[in-house]
């Protein structure tokens, strides 16, 4: 036993020198991809605001450049910094160097995954016309953040044949994948609206229509906002389905006119509570004098989000703040509150209200009034 | 010819500004932060300042507030990707000459440039 311990203690002490100079040598060679890396960074910085400036690629760069994250990086951060002129310059650039030819063939490798990601990444971010077959091929990857980058990477070179395409993955995915990929057709702007809106009409008409991917298209046609995706959406408001109806008001309210105000104001009725509180919000955009009436009624719903939403819409259409004054007294002690919460909010409480709010209900004043409120009568 | 200082962390935009800015005949002075920036500008011989407004050490608009705290009045122009309304108000308010958006047209910019600089 005891001519064993030596042996121990020598394997012990090799093994403890052994691992020190691995890691010794794992951060020096980090290092030194470090500092080659801050060389060549800089090295291309300069060379790079050199040929925009001059507007001249020269024919003798190094081969080296085309393939280089570094450098694609470089261009990258250069072609989100310029428009016009330098950005076009930018594109030709990339097309000279021929860096999306040299990225697609890292990109069919499956590994290592990680140059993978990256060489997707950079495509998506330099890509002209001339890949977008190849970024469409792409919707159909294993790999959800390739799917989901492709779709935004067709929506920067506004490959219009891909908004159908990416509406159909959407249907195939998990729900916040559909979010993301739905959130793609935003940066097509409106030239998109047509065919969401043809895409919509035909998965509700299906038998088995996708509920997530057709509640993420109305939310898209919300935030593009074009007018003609109305009728779609209006006729989204009065669906059997709840989500569908939750985000057509919300939309309705980004896109709407006359028409949807009158759906609007129809919704206000619905039996979900969400729909209400959505359809309450959505007519702050669209509101005129007319509609003031059928938001105060909402300050009596049985629930609070929806009391909330409606007595935060009369702050924002016109005449709204006399309504909420006159609820200040209504017997209904849910509108009186709502209202009394929304005015405090705007700093709008009638000054005689504050000292009696202050003396029966500080907890309250405390969190609707931030600032500390003077309770005594000065001297 | 102007003296002209160039304020971002970011390295491209430095090399990009001051580029176009020398081959329009101007001499340009550059700091990557906000604290150099600053020091720069308190030297009292700068004729007009692009800042970025996020900058390491000190805000673009709080380096506008200190120099004209200090009584340096040459125009500065706001080059940032920030477009919340409150950030543009709160530069011109503190006197910020232009607000310049990015991405950016570098012809444009720096016409804005030559636009701004004091008359000699």
């Amino acid at each position: 036993m005891s001519g064993t311990l030596p042996w121990v203690t020598v394997v012990l002490a090799a093994s403890t020198v052994i691992a020190a100079l691995s890691l010794l040598s794992i951060k020096m060679a980090h290092r030194i991809i470090l500092n080659s890396r801050g060389v060549r960074t800089a090295h291309y910085v300069a060379a790079v605001a050199e040929m925009i400036g001059r507007r001249y690629i020269p024919t003798d760069t190094p081969k080296g450049w085309r393939t280089d994250p570094v450098f694609h990086d470089i261009l990258i951060d250069y072609r989100r910094l310029v428009e016009g002129e330098d950005g076009r310059f930018i594109d030709r650039m990339v097309e000279e160097f021929g860096i999306v030819d040299a990225l697609i063939p890292r990109i069919r490798r499956i590994f290592p995954q990680t140059s993978r990601l990256q060489a997707v990444s950079t495509l998506v971010e330099l890509a002209d016309h001339s890949a977008a077959p190849f970024l469409r091929s792409l919707l159909d990857d294993r790999n959800d953040y390739v799917q989901t980058h492709a779709a935004h990477g067709l929506a920067r070179i506004h490959d219009l044949t891909a908004v159908p395409l990416i509406l159909d993955l959407s249907t195939r995915v998990r729900p916040w994948e559909a979010a993301r990929l739905t959130d793609s057709l935003i940066a097509f702007g409106t030239d998109a609206v047509p065919l969401i809106n043809e895409w919509v009409a035909d998965e509700m008409a299906s038998p088995r229509p996708s509920m997530e991917a057709v509640t993420q298209s109305a939310r898209v046609l919300g935030f593009i906002g074009d007018i003609s995706a109305e009728p779609l959406l209006i006729r989204l408001l009065s669906s059997p389905n709840l989500e569908w109806r939750v985000a057509a008001a919300s939309a309705l309210g980004r896109v709407g006119t006359d028409e949807a105000r009158t759906a609007l104001l129809t919704a206000l009725a619905d039996n979900a509570w969400e729909v209400r509180a959505r359809a309450v919000r959505a007519l702050a955009t669209l509101a005129d004098e007319t509609v003031g009436p059928a938001v105060v009624a909402l300050l009596s719903d049985t629930e609070w989000w929806v009391r909330q939403n409606a007595a935060e819409t009369l702050g924002e259409i016109p005449g709204g703040v006399a309504h909420l004054l006159e609820a200040l007294d209504s017997p209904d002690k849910f509108a009186a509150d709502s209202a009394l919460n929304q005015l405090a909010e705007m700093r709008k409480l009638p000054p005689g209200r504050l000292p009696v709010l202050v003396r029966e209900r500080p907890h309250e004043v405390a969190i609707i009034i931030p600032e500390p409120v003077e309770t005594r009568p000065s001297s | 010819m102007a003296r002209i200082l160039v304020a971002d962390d970011a390295a491209t935009v430095r090399m990009l500004v001051s580029r176009h800015l020398r081959a329009a005949g101007h001499e340009v002075i550059e700091a990557e932060d906000g604290a150099a920036a600053y020091e720069a500008g308190m030297k009292g011989d700068i004729d007009l300042a692009l800042l970025d407004q996020l900058m390491p050490a000190m805000l673009g608009t709080e380096v506008i507030a200190k120099w004209r705290e200090a009584g340096v009045a040459f125009p500065v122009l706001v080059l940032t990707a920030v477009d919340d309304d409150d950030t543009v108000v709160r530069s011109f308010e503190l006197g910020a000459a232009d607000y310049v958006r990015k991405p950016f047209n570098m012809s444009e910019l720096t016409a804005r440039v030559n636009g701004r600089l004091p008359a000699k």
